[in-house]
């Protein structure tokens, strides 16, 4: 999995041009990782 | 100065949100999730003329945000929204002030994601066609467009996690009066004492 998206340049050489879309399923598992872990907590610690 | 319970007036309501910023927090909401579904939509398979919506609620979003920086400095109490020492004190002791310290970092986290969006996003026009500029692809080298567009894509996709937490929590029925007051800008009385601490958040005290 890349970092960035890369194109070649007219003169040859590999330039970045974004980041890579492929990342953007780690964002939203990261966004389902934080709403489980804080659900989970809430569940165990009882509220005050 | 004047009590909690005089802000509370006749009605037994607390002032949270004035309506003007019900406005901005409602519009920053409609052009945030535009922005996500004409950046992301294309990306996942679902094809339409995208760019237009894109740039233009962009604008609108700019606006919003420019709007929204300069009545918090100039009309509100911006300290209500930077984490202090009582935060960390106070942590876990139940009552918070306006805005608990997570609410505060979570702000601080989506003002830096939304800003540099926003900046990125700015020098981007000038790769586009619009009815106000023609392109000009040569401001920067082919590596400074990378650089820009990677940082534009980063806040993207990153502020679809923190839409996902805000949304999470304004369904969590205990944050349901939170909720409530982004609508109605009030919350009870009850749930004014239940949740904050009177010496550090004084409705009445807001501008």
């Amino acid at each position: 999995m890349e970092l960035f998206r890369y194109a070649t340049s007219v003169y040859g050489d590999k330039v970045i041009i974004g980041g890579s879309f492929e990342l953007l399923q780690w964002f939203v598992a990261a966004g389902v990782a934080a709403i489980v872990a804080h659900a989970i907590f809430k569940w165990v610690v009882p509220s005050r | 100065m004047s009590s909690p319970n005089s802000a509370a007036g006749s009605t037994g309501h607390i002032q949270r949100h004035k309506l003007l910023d019900r406005i901005y927090h409602w519009v920053m909401a409609a052009c945030i999730l535009t922005l996500m579904a004409t950046a992301f939509l294309p990306i996942i398979g679902w094809k339409f003329e995208w760019l237009a919506i894109h740039w233009v609620s962009g604008l609108l979003l700019t606006a919003a945000v420019a709007f929204h920086i300069i009545r918090s400095l100039l009309f509100q109490k911006i300290m209500n929204m930077v984490p202090d020492g009582q935060d960390i004190a106070k942590l876990g002791a139940g009552r918070t002030g306006k805005y608990s310290l997570a609410q505060k970092l979570y702000h601080l986290a989506v003002a830096v994601l939304v800003l540099s969006a926003i900046g990125s996003g700015l020098v981007m026009l000038r790769k586009i066609d619009t009815p106000f500029w023609k392109q000009d692809a040569y401001w920067f080298s082919d590596h400074g467009w990378g650089i820009i567009y990677s940082l534009h894509d980063f806040a993207g996709m990153a502020l679809i996690t923190m839409v996902m937490i805000h949304i999470y929590f304004a369904l969590r029925p205990d944050e349901w009066h939170l909720t409530r007051s982004m609508f109605r800008g009030w919350m009870t009385r009850k749930e004014y004492q239940d949740h904050y601490d009177p010496k550090r958040w004084k409705p009445s005290d807001e501008a």
